[in-house]
């Protein structure tokens, strides 16, 4: 298994890097929305990227997890046509790959089983020391530990997309995967706008996009990650973790240029 | 991967791109998750919503929930509603939190280990309802097969189950007779009112009475029904109601009258040296109300039975007019004795009275004194008082009928009736009330209409729920013990646990395979959780319908995730409990709620439909429709059919149109409106009428108790065995006596080591618990603040200085029983001398629960209830004799 506190500094070390990398004077103030040296096909490909990582964050958090995407998980990491350590070196990901590796002969079930209760430590909310306050925007920012004003705002911002949350959904509007969900929308949207040539439209979905990711995501995902990191047993959780907080820090970043 | 590498808009994101990645190859769309489809919606101002409140065990006030496009944001008393007028208590304006808490159950889950402790992690994990359904519903399948009693249900208030009635039901639907209360062993309380009102709770009648004595009873601001008692008592000492609240706690209701603290355990001595007093000093009763409304002058042979006519059976009285015995019921009968003695057909006799007189011809106040620390000049005043201000003799007319009028009244609560002899005291006072000719009259103790009693020999017999089987079998059939204890209203649990972990030892020839509980938490509620934790552990196979993770559904296999108190579908008859005023004594009705969202915030479902969906894999849903039916009054035509699954909404639906019979007034009429009112007349709240009419009497001798324990030593003695976990019976026998009397016992005994007493009582932002009450942030914070009644351990001043502590000292408490706490001591003048006083609840140890709830002491854990320490019917004494040492 790969050990934990290797884990934590990769960590450390790889949020710096990429802390510097992101707010280094100059050297990519292009990126984001004053992009000049990137086409527009390129550009519509990077908010595809976005889209597809808040689906995989969003379907984390929205999906316990099951044998049917262990077993892809683990044939992904574990099969010998596409080894995916080499594609990319981010210690999250690495960290993922590494899990389903360390546990090649390992039963689907018992995987199953090891992530499930790591998955309901860490996104359900069972208890304030059994796991990190549950993944809900109000319970971070609202010191009466319910915040339903906040579950408000989110929810009048949803309905503003014409969004609701589906039959199966069971959860507050300001739960983390829901607000995923929301920038996955967004995301994808922006890409739409730009593949057809409506400026309007990419503009408002942009302004959109980093509204709710400065005054919602970014606000209180890293305090989660922070508090959930100290619960997590399963590697594979300790990497979805690191993803998720890179992944909101560089979409902070991307709208403060 | 050319394409990735080749970014520049996400260069340097190596984060975005391995989520990307993955989010490319791996992850299905989850289904949960936001749909298009809406039009974008406009804010709204929001709406409010009809209901009512459901944090204390008799929810009688309405409520309106504001919902603002979709969030539920705000709640307030309904000002139509003419229970509570817009008034709401702490507890009812914390109930967002119920629905909002992030830490409720938020799904079906189940343990994923197999072994169980309060230190082993059980390994949650979240199921489909299906699976959790499946897994459930195939094992009561199996135990209806083949043998239903391995089927145990549980209950307590950790929920409402005076809301969710069904609750009350569960045995006859899932067809075992075995049930564990957690909200049995501190309710004393129900056997006097049983014997003399015909109902589990009576009522003070604050309306008319002008000087009331309270033993240990919250009323007002302290009690779960906080609204209409509250205020009607507020109304009665405005109106200038006297009131004495003798208590080892200077309550709220204390503050408003004279606090006469008494030393725990001996309120019986108090009420013995009243009536003592009243028969033997001060000579002003009732003869008339004792001769004509209870078996006072019944006649008793040297046995203590009954003398009977030889030819009916029935009960004789000593004629005095025609000077020759009648039967009670005889039409001829004149003016009756209720002193002397008798030779009928030559059998010696006397009637009941006189052995009454007797029963307290030696308990002077003198006497009393020295057990209560009452000064016998206080107990002649209060007594004087109380003689002075019941106006024998005086009438009212109400609604065009003539009642007696007795103004005064003595009350007790659980604070005086849950000790050692504490049921007794509960009956002496029910006697004074009687022998002044109060009960169930203007300005006395009430029935909770509509009375609904029997009688035997012409003698009011209430209906307890638990009645001790017909048939005493050995082997046992039930878990219950009730054929042990059939006196006592509760299973004694301290037996119950017993006999699951050695079920030999209490003559039964099976075990326990699956339980069922729903609010119940014998780890917090009751003594000895390491008792609990046994059974817990041993028990195959339970299951639980909860709200969060609380000490006793951390055991579970299976966890049901119960819909939040404003998610449900419910409606509750409306009528006032404990206390009445002039405006409530009346109030009769409905209210019905119905969720406030447009679907539950969590994966949840209420209780009942859990039940039907389970009902049903186990083959049993019928039973389920009758069940319902019957609960709720319903005429055969108009039953539930038998095989058809309803929904909770449904049910309601059904439910409300049948309580009001007017097949318009379902649930639309209730979203509207949120009521409907019924009132009662006066001839039902004032149980003297409905009695005088059937010619019931009341019983200041209990000769039925005395047949039940007749009875158990003749069975004991047929099967050649013992009540099972006493080594010394004498304690079990004084429940059976037909009159009262004083007994020293562990209690009341001097003891240099254990030299306090450990005592309790509630808090109005903490009373029972319901509905997520300690894990409520709200409400916790008030109970943390809480200017008189915090989290400190509460220590007279002067007994402070005597053993050299302070406020703020870091302390442990040791009891007799080898219960240990710690805590930290505040010093007051508000308790008595002998005590140490823990406010509310605290000191929850699931690591589930809010860490706040942690802090405190738990007071439980001084307490007991192991055969030998319990009251002699079952139920836990709820005060312990405890030593205190610095640390």
């Amino acid at each position: 298994m790969v050990n934990n506190i290797t884990f934590y500094i990769l960590y450390i070390m790889n949020i710096h890097v990429l802390l510097y990398i992101l707010y280094k004077p100059g050297k990519y103030s292009n990126i984001g929305f004053q992009c000049k040296k990137v086409s527009m096909s390129d550009l519509k490909q990077d908010w595809e990227e976005y889209t597809r990582a808040f689906t995989f964050l969003a379907d984390i958090l929205n999906t316990p997890p099951n044998a049917n995407i262990t077993r892809k998980n683990k044939e992904l990491f574990c099969g010998s046509d596409n080894p995916p350590m080499e594609i990319n070196s981010h210690v999250g990901y690495q960290a993922i790959a590494a899990f389903f590796q360390d546990n090649m002969n390992v039963s689907i079930e018992k995987l199953v089983q090891d992530l499930a209760v790591d998955w309901t430590r860490l996104f359900r909310g069972v208890s304030q020391r059994y796991g990190p306050p549950p993944p809900y925007e109000g319970v971070y920012r609202k010191k009466d530990e319910v915040g339903a004003e906040i579950i408000l705002e989110v929810k009048r911002i949803y309905s503003e997309h014409g969004l609701s949350i589906s039959d199966e959904g069971r959860d507050r509007f300001d739960y983390l995967g829901y607000e995923l969900d929301f920038m996955k929308y967004l995301s994808e949207h922006i890409a739409l706008a730009i593949e057809r040539g409506q400026k309007k439209e990419e503009e408002n979905y942009r302004d959109a996009f980093c509204r709710f990711i400065s005054q919602h995501l970014s606000t209180w995902v890293g305090d989660f990650c922070a508090q959930a990191a100290k619960y997590t047993k399963t590697p594979f959780y300790s990497g979805v973790l690191m993803l998720l907080e890179d992944t909101i820090v560089n979409a902070t970043a991307i709208c403060n240029p | 991967m050319k394409e990735i590498s080749r970014r520049k808009f996400l260069q340097g994101s190596m984060g975005v791109t391995a989520a990307a990645i993955l989010g490319g190859k791996l992850m299905p769309s989850s289904k949960k998750s936001l749909v298009p489809g809406l039009s974008p919606a406009q804010t709204s101002e929001g709406k409010w919503i009809k209901s009512y409140c459901t944090s204390c065990i008799w929810p009688n006030c309405g409520t309106e929930v504001k919902v603002v496009d979709g969030v539920a944001m705000e709640i307030r008393g309904n000002k139509e509603h003419p229970f509570n007028q817009g008034t709401l208590c702490p507890r009812g304006n914390a109930l967002l939190m119920n629905l909002y808490n992030p830490y409720r159950l938020k799904a079906p889950m189940k343990r994923t280990n197999p072994a169980k402790g309060r230190d082993i992690d059980p390994g949650w994990v979240e199921i489909s309802w299906e699976e959790a359904f499946a897994t459930v519903g195939d094992r009561l399948k199996k135990i209806q097969q083949t043998d239903p009693r391995k089927f145990i249900w549980g209950m307590g208030f950790s929920s409402n189950p005076h809301e969710a009635r069904i609750a009350l039901a569960m045995n006859a639907i899932f067809n075992s007779p075995n049930v564990l209360y957690s909200n049995g062993q501190l309710c004393e309380v129900h056997y006097a009112p049983i014997l003399f009102n015909g109902v589990y709770v009576d009522r003070i009648d604050l309306g008319y009475c002008n000087y009331l004595i309270d033993f240990g009873r919250n009323i007002g601001g302290s009690a779960m029904f906080a609204s209409g008692p509250g205020r009607m008592l507020a109304d009665a000492l405005e109106r200038g109601m006297k009131l004495i609240v003798v208590d080892p706690h200077a309550s709220p209701e204390a503050s408003k009258g004279e606090w006469v603290p008494i030393k725990p355990g001996t309120d019986l001595a108090f009420a013995m040296a009243m009536l003592h007093l009243i028969l033997h000093e001060i000579k002003q009763y009732d003869a008339e109300a004792l001769k004509i409304r209870t078996n006072a002058p019944y006649l008793i042979d040297n046995a203590g039975e009954y003398v009977r006519d030889s030819q009916s059976g029935k009960p004789l009285l000593w004629d005095t007019t025609s000077n020759i015995p009648k039967t009670f019921d005889d039409p001829s009968l004149g003016d009756v004795a209720l002193e002397g003695i008798y030779d009928t057909n030559g059998v010696v006799a006397t009637p009941a009275f006189s052995l009454l007189k007797k029963s307290v011809a030696d308990s002077t106040p003198e006497w009393a004194e020295k057990l209560t620390g009452i000064p016998a000049t206080k107990i002649r005043e209060i007594t004087q008082r109380f003689v002075e201000e019941s106006q024998i003799g005086a009438t009212i007319i109400i609604d065009g009928i003539e009642y007696p009028y007795r103004p005064a009244a003595i009350t007790a609560g659980r604070g005086s009736v849950n000790t050692l002899q504490g049921k007794k005291f509960y009956v002496l006072v029910d006697t004074i009330n009687a022998v002044m000719g109060g009960m169930g009259v203007p300005g006395s103790i009430l029935t909770d209409p509509p009375l609904v009693a029997g009688e035997v020999d012409g003698v009011l017999v209430g209906t307890p729920i638990n009645q001790a089987p017909d048939e005493f079998t050995i082997p046992q059939n039930t878990y219950n013990m009730m054929q042990f204890y059939p006196n006592g209203v509760f299973p004694p649990t301290g037996s119950q646990y017993g006999a699951i972990l050695d079920p030999q030892k209490y003559y039964l020839d099976y075990e326990i395979d699956t339980f069922f509980f729903y609010g119940w938490n014998a780890l917090i509620n009751d003594g000895d959780p390491e008792i609990v934790e046994k059974a817990l552990a041993k028990i195959p196979f339970s299951f639980t319908v909860a709200y969060h993770i609380d000490e006793a559904a951390y055991f579970a296999d299976i966890l049901f995730p119960e819909s939040a108190q404003y998610e449900r579908y419910q409606a509750r008859v409306i009528g006032d409990n404990t206390a009445v005023g002039k405006e409530t004594i009346a109030l009769g009705g409905i209210h019905a709620k119905v969720p406030v969202l447009d679907k539950p915030l969590y994966d949840t479902k209420q209780m009942e439909e859990i039940v039907i969906e389970l009902a049903d894999r186990a083959g049993t849903l019928p039973v389920f429709n009758a069940v319902f039916g019957a609960l709720n009054g319903f005429a055969p035509d108009k039953g539930l059919e038998p095989m058809k699954k309803y929904t909770a909404e449904e049910l309601v639906d059904i439910r409300l149109k049948n309580f009001t019979g007017d097949p318009t007034k379902g649930l639309d009429y209730f979203k509207e409106k949120g009521f409907f009112i019924q009132n009662l007349p006066m001839t039902q709240c004032y149980e003297y009428a409905t009695l005088k009419e059937a010619k019931i009497r009341l019983p200041i001798y209990d000769y039925v108790a005395m047949q039940r324990g007749k009875k158990l030593r003749d069975n004991l003695d047929k099967f050649n065995v013992t009540v099972p976990g006493w080594d010394d019976l004498t304690e079990v026998w004084l429940d059976y006596e037909p009159l009262v009397t004083w007994h020293d016992n562990w209690l009341t005994a001097h003891r240099d080591d254990y030299d306090l007493y450990a005592i309790n009582w509630k808090i109005s932002p903490r009373n029972i618990g319901i509905g997520g009450q300690d894990d409520n942030a709200f409400l916790r914070e008030i109970v943390e603040n809480w200017e008189f009644d915090d989290l400190h351990i509460q220590i007279n001043s002067a007994t402070a200085r005597s053993k050299g502590l302070k406020t703020g000292d870091h302390v442990l408490v040791e009891s007799l029983h080898g219960g240990k706490v710690e805590g930290v001591i505040k010093t007051t003048d508000l308790v008595h001398p002998d005590v140490i006083g823990f406010p509310a609840q605290a000191g929850r140890w699931s690591k589930y629960m809010n860490p706040r709830t942690w802090q405190g002491s738990n007071y439980n854990l001084l307490l007991t209830m192991k055969e030998g320490w319990i009251l002699s019917d079952g139920p836990m004494v709820n005060a312990a004799p405890v030593k205190v040492s610095k640390i």
